[in-house]
């Protein structure tokens, strides 16, 4: 009985220490969320004035703003430009841009009669990974091409119309 | 015979034994295991668990963060400027060539300023072998982003325990 007694108390030892082998810590979780990127056009994507003859033609705008006409169509001077628009996000965080995947349509106010710009450019290119958000921002331009059609087709006016650009982190 | 009567003798005060330690806890049924256990573990953090950088996603997605720093989204953009990426790293020490178990929490919580996201899914790189008395191991887990999360730095606390097998 005494030998038993003794047993138990080296047991009840071992339990102590059994208890005690068991140890915890604390550690701390960390992530952080970036700001969202956003995009504000700060210049409209305009072709300008022009005339057209009859077989029309097209005029090009490149991203750095430079206007050059082909075919039937004799550009006037004023106001034109490259589409411009400022992002801001995570500092040097590098963005992707994405031009549209077809041609926006520009409608005649009146008549209903369109002409189309396709063959999106931009500065810096679209894709991955060449845009950094230097301090936070950076500016893309936009240049693009217009299908000008004959006078019949495209009577004098205003032409307007909307494209999509995407711009996302990478 | 005499040598039989002693034989039966020790068995019964084995079996006393037992019975003790049955009565007092069943843990301490690997009594040869148990008189080792005098030195205690210890577990010391090196390195925190970081996620690094996450762009908000439009729908709720995952990051998962490997034991070798790897990171791998799902339905959540991770920017070029990755920022701090670690896994968390701890040293174990305790009698040497011990095995020993680790347990995480179920789900930890960080936050930012109101805004929360939940850590699941830890997982571990340990060989549970406590070689030469110590381990140290890597611990990754897996992020849960909310559609349109708020930007911010989230921070939260969680609790690794390690014990002898």
């Amino acid at each position: 009985m005494y030998r038993s007694l003794i047993t138990a108390v080296v047991l009840w030892i071992m339990m102590a220490g059994n208890v005690k082998g068991q140890a915890t810590i604390t550690a701390q979780a960390f992530a952080e969320v970036i700001e969202a990127l956003t995009a504000n056009e700060t210049n409209q994507l305009h072709f300008g004035r022009f005339a057209t003859e009859s077989n029309g033609g097209t005029i090009i705008i490149s991203p750095d703003g430079n206007r050059q006409a082909q075919g039937q169509v004799m550009l006037v001077a004023g106001p034109s430009g490259p589409g411009q628009f400022q992002l801001s996000g995570f500092p040097e965080a590098s963005v992707t841009i994405q031009l549209p995947d077809g041609p926006a349509v520009l409608v005649h106010q009146g008549s209903n009669k369109t002409m189309v710009v396709d063959n999106w450019v931009s500065d810096p290119p679209a894709g991955n990974g060449p845009t950094t958000l230097t301090n936070g921002s950076a500016l893309v331009s936009i240049g693009a091409t217009l299908s000008v059609g004959s006078y019949d087709e495209n009577p004098v006016g205003f032409y307007a119309g909307t494209f999509q650009l995407t711009f996302a982190y990478n | 015979m005499k040598k039989l009567v002693i034989l039966f003798a020790s068995m019964f005060i084995m079996t006393i034994a037992v019975q003790n330690v049955s009565a007092q806890d069943p843990q301490s049924a690997t009594a040869d295991a148990a008189a080792n256990i005098i030195t205690p573990m210890t577990i010391q953090k090196i390195v925190d668990l970081n996620f690094g950088n996450i762009a908000s996603p439009a729908q709720a997605g995952t990051v998962v963060l490997g034991t070798d720093n790897s990171r791998t989204p799902t339905n959540v953009i991770l920017p070029s400027v990755a920022g701090t990426v670690t896994a968390a790293e701890f040293t174990v020490t305790g009698l040497s060539d011990a095995t020993y178990s680790i347990t995480f929490p179920n789900s930890t919580t960080i936050t930012n300023a109101g805004n929360t996201m939940t850590i699941d899914n830890y997982t571990e790189n340990a060989t549970n072998i406590l070689t030469g008395g110590s381990e140290t191991f890597k611990v990754g887990a897996t992020l849960n982003v909310n559609a349109d999360q708020a930007a911010g730095a989230y921070t939260g606390n969680f609790i690794v325990t390690v014990d002898y097998n």
